[in-house]
């Protein structure tokens, strides 16, 4: 199989070529689907919205301008705004999400230590207003560049760490003090 | 690089090199050699960063495939949706016209589509019928017209 760049890629979606569609979305759904699951911690949610963003790639690939962003900036920027619409939908903006164990089951009681501080680190992300757990989302985990991530959140880069900086000495102060989350 | 850039860039982006911006990238871990006042911040931003690497998620199964059906299934650009538009008029039409589980639909349905020429032309001949006999119904007339005229001539000279 030929590989094309994610540019070329998505310049033969928009002609409606489905393997082009194919090869994108399983070069970009790994990435795009931890980050909202890290936004949601829910799966079920996580999955209706990563559906909705892959639909608009297929629907709204020539809206794509590669002059403005990469393909995978542009998908996170999908991604991210439909997690606000959702949290504003659901009046859950700023609020404490439940999140789903990472592994998608219930823990038992005698839980190891690694999964108990596993799930303290996704409560603490949680407990974090929405632009903070996006901003340490984007450039912790995806590993985005400091500009990608300002781009995705519509922010300047000196915004982008103070959100970043504020969030970890929150997430921080929660690890360190779980109560006061 | 100065210790305010560098405290500034640890609070925000943490204590591994890999997420500080590229640009101040090689600056920045200079810098962290360097300096002792450097390396007592990175130990106490350590930490937290351990504890996010440890917070891993587990991919959604079979997702990829439920996107792929539902998106290229849907069909959903301009020129598919009118494609799947004219395409589901005509299988339509023929699943109408010879169902494929149903005995009784699948005798009488071609039966009334074979019918209908039969009664287009019906329609159209007895039109025709109508319009012919119209025309020797005036010529009927005109004849009987002349009769009466030559009559009249005779008995009214």
């Amino acid at each position: 199989m030929v590989e094309f760049t994610d540019r070329q890629l998505i310049e033969q979606i928009s002609w409606g070529q489905k393997d082009a569609y194919q090869q994108l979305l399983h070069r970009q759904l790994p990435a795009v689907s931890r980050f909202v699951l890290r936004m949601t911690g829910q799966a079920a949610e996580t999955e209706d919205i990563v559906q909705e963003v892959f639909l608009r790639l297929w629907t709204q690939a020539d809206r794509f301008d590669p002059q403005l962003a990469g393909v995978s900036t542009w998908l996170h920027r999908i991604a991210h705004n439909l997690c606000i619409d959702y949290f504003r939908k659901h009046n859950r903006l700023d609020s404490k999400a439940q999140p789903t164990d990472s592994t998608g089951g219930i823990e038992p009681d005698a839980v190891l230590e690694g999964s108990t501080r596993r799930q303290a680190v996704t409560l603490a992300l949680s407990a974090l207003p929405e632009r903070q757990r996006s901003a340490i989302i984007l450039c912790h985990y995806q590993e985005l560049s400091n500009i990608e991530a300002a781009m995705i959140l519509d922010v300047s880069v000196d915004a982008l760490e103070s959100l970043l900086a504020r969030g970890r000495r929150k997430l921080r102060s929660i690890l360190e003090n779980p109560t006061c989350s | 690089m100065q210790l305010n850039r560098f405290t500034q860039i640890v609070e925000a982006y943490g204590s591994q090199p890999q997420h500080w911006p590229q640009a101040e990238r090689q600056a920045a871990s200079l810098f962290a050699e360097q300096q002792p006042e450097a390396q007592r911040l990175l130990a106490r931003h350590d930490d937290l960063d351990r504890r996010l690497n440890a917070a891993t998620v587990a991919p959604l199964n079979g997702l990829e495939a439920r996107i792929f059906a539902r998106v290229i299934g849907s069909s959903t650009t301009q020129s598919d949706v009118q494609t799947t538009k004219s395409n589901g008029l005509l299988s339509h039409f023929l699943n109408w016209l010879m169902p494929p589980q149903t005995l009784p639909s699948l005798l009488w349905r071609p039966g009334l589509v074979a019918a209908i020429p039969l009664l287009i032309g019906l329609f159209i001949g007895s039109n025709l019928n109508i319009s012919a006999l119209d025309e020797s119904d005036s010529w009927d007339e005109q004849v009987y017209l002349l009769a009466l005229t030559a009559d009249t001539l005779e008995t009214y000279p």
